[in-house]
């Protein structure tokens, strides 16, 4: 009755369902709001000039167009784009260093991790972004700060940046993120026999000289990513 | 027409300095021409997100903003201060006080310099209907009748003057003994002067 064909449901479910209605929508619509609203009262301001507007109403509205809106402004602006720069699409933006990652794990045919994980939609969101950062209100900052370190990476034309140098991660990726989704799961708890629980201290106890896990994850489900010359081999 | 029982400058020597209108105008569109720009690229960054957007945005976009909203807050801070007490002002020689069809804000007393009183016909010919010295004020018609300024006054010369905001001087010129019939008097005869000359 509802006019969804078999076809049409099956279209459906073959594709990501869109999301929509989170946090960062709503700052985008917020921002462009109020950066139409600033446009409008310094523009519209300055064509209606100071002469036919009282001192007093050219005062306040050239405070509410020119301090108070654009703060707002700017504060909005800064949470949709932070929120924005967590996408897939976002870290693909910088095509010659991202392109091997990101076309790896939209890759059907691909076996690395980062390729299952996206395939199978374990991570419904911000992928790169949910295995990249730590967890916590710390691991999201550090995230963000290195993101800067990025950004200088990326105006200076650096050679990472550019795709001809292989990226490598800031220290030894930490078991803990895998864990954050992975611990308590019943196929973690049970696959390979229990191998998980069998080497669980490994797996949880920091080794003092490198702050990592005895154990990475990586060990075993390697490689996260293909290397890029791998990539290139690849053709 | 010296009026120098009204010189303000000689009752109030400290008077608050402020920055010439012209450069006021100038900080203002400064401001203006700065959040402009960081709106646009606003818009940008959050329809377009990309590395080139994103870094625009955090490092040109955020500058402008808060250069630009402090520019305009400074502003509006002396604009207070403009309006309440009793200011000093400069004007470069040509330079214009206020225009004909301004709303009244201040009154103006000439500390040093000339100024010439220009009314502005219909058809665009500009009559000059004084020139004042030091002594001498303008600008408390528009203040007292609540309406725009009805001439352009233009410094002749380099110029100082003190300003004194309306809510200052109408109190003034509500309490002070004899004032209100000396400055209806002097509007009286400017009034038949204007008349005489733009007729």
């Amino acid at each position: 009755m509802s006019g969804i064909t078999d076809e049409i449901a099956q279209r459906m479910l073959e594709q990501p369902f869109p999301r929509s209605g989170d946090f960062a929508e709503l700052g985008a619509v917020v921002t462009t709001a109020l950066a139409i609203a600033v446009l409008v009262l310094v523009i519209g301001g300055a064509l209606l000039g100071e002469r036919r507007l009282s001192p007093t109403a050219a005062s306040a509205l050239g405070v509410l167009g020119l301090c108070v809106l654009p703060v707002f402004m700017m504060l909005f602006g800064a949470y949709t784009t932070v929120e924005g720069s967590k996408s897939v699409e976002f870290c693909h933006s910088c095509h010659s260093a991202m392109n091997l990652y990101v076309s790896d794990m939209e890759d059907p045919a691909s076996a690395s991790l980062a390729a299952v994980h996206y395939k199978q939609r374990w991570i419904t969101q911000h992928e790169c972004y949910r295995c990249h950062a730590d967890y916590g209100v710390w691991g999201s900052a550090d995230a963000k700060l290195r993101g800067f370190a990025h950004l200088y990476h990326w105006l200076i034309a650096s050679k990472t940046a550019l795709g001809e140098e292989q990226i490598h991660t800031y220290r030894r990726y930490r078991n803990q993120i895998c864990l954050d989704c992975h611990a308590g799961g019943a196929d973690f708890l049970t696959s390979g026999r229990g191998v998980h629980l069998m080497i669980a201290r490994n797996l949880v106890e920091r080794d003092p000289d490198t702050g990592a896990e005895v154990t990475s994850c990586m060990t075993c489900h390697a490689p996260a990513h293909p290397s890029l010359e791998s990539w290139r081999s690849r053709g | 027409m010296a009026q120098p029982g009204l010189t303000l400058a000689e009752a109030s020597p400290d008077v608050l300095r402020l920055p010439a209108p012209r450069v006021r105008r100038r900080i203002l569109l400064t401001a203006r021409v700065l959040i402009v720009v960081a709106a646009l690229i606003t818009l940008l960054a959050v329809h377009y997100l990309t590395a080139v957007t994103l870094s625009l945005f955090l490092i040109v976009g955020q500058g402008c903003i808060v250069i630009g909203a402090l520019l305009a807050a400074g502003v509006a801070i002396t604009d207070v201060f403009r309006r309440r007490g009793v200011t000093s002002l400069r004007f470069e020689p040509g330079e214009t006080v206020f225009r004909q069809g301004d709303p009244g804000d201040l009154v103006y007393s000439i500390v040093s310099g000339e100024v010439e009183i220009i009314r502005e016909m219909p058809d665009g010919e500009e009559r000059l209907l004084a020139t004042m010295g030091p002594g001498e004020y303008f600008g408390e018609m528009a203040l007292i009748s609540d309406a725009a300024r009805t001439a352009t006054v233009r410094a002749r010369t380099s110029l100082e003057v003190v300003a004194m905001g309306r809510a200052d001087f109408t109190t003034l010129y509500a309490y002070v003994p004899g004032l209100k019939q000396r400055v209806e008097t002097i509007m009286r005869q400017r009034a038949a002067d204007t008349a005489r000359k733009t007729s």
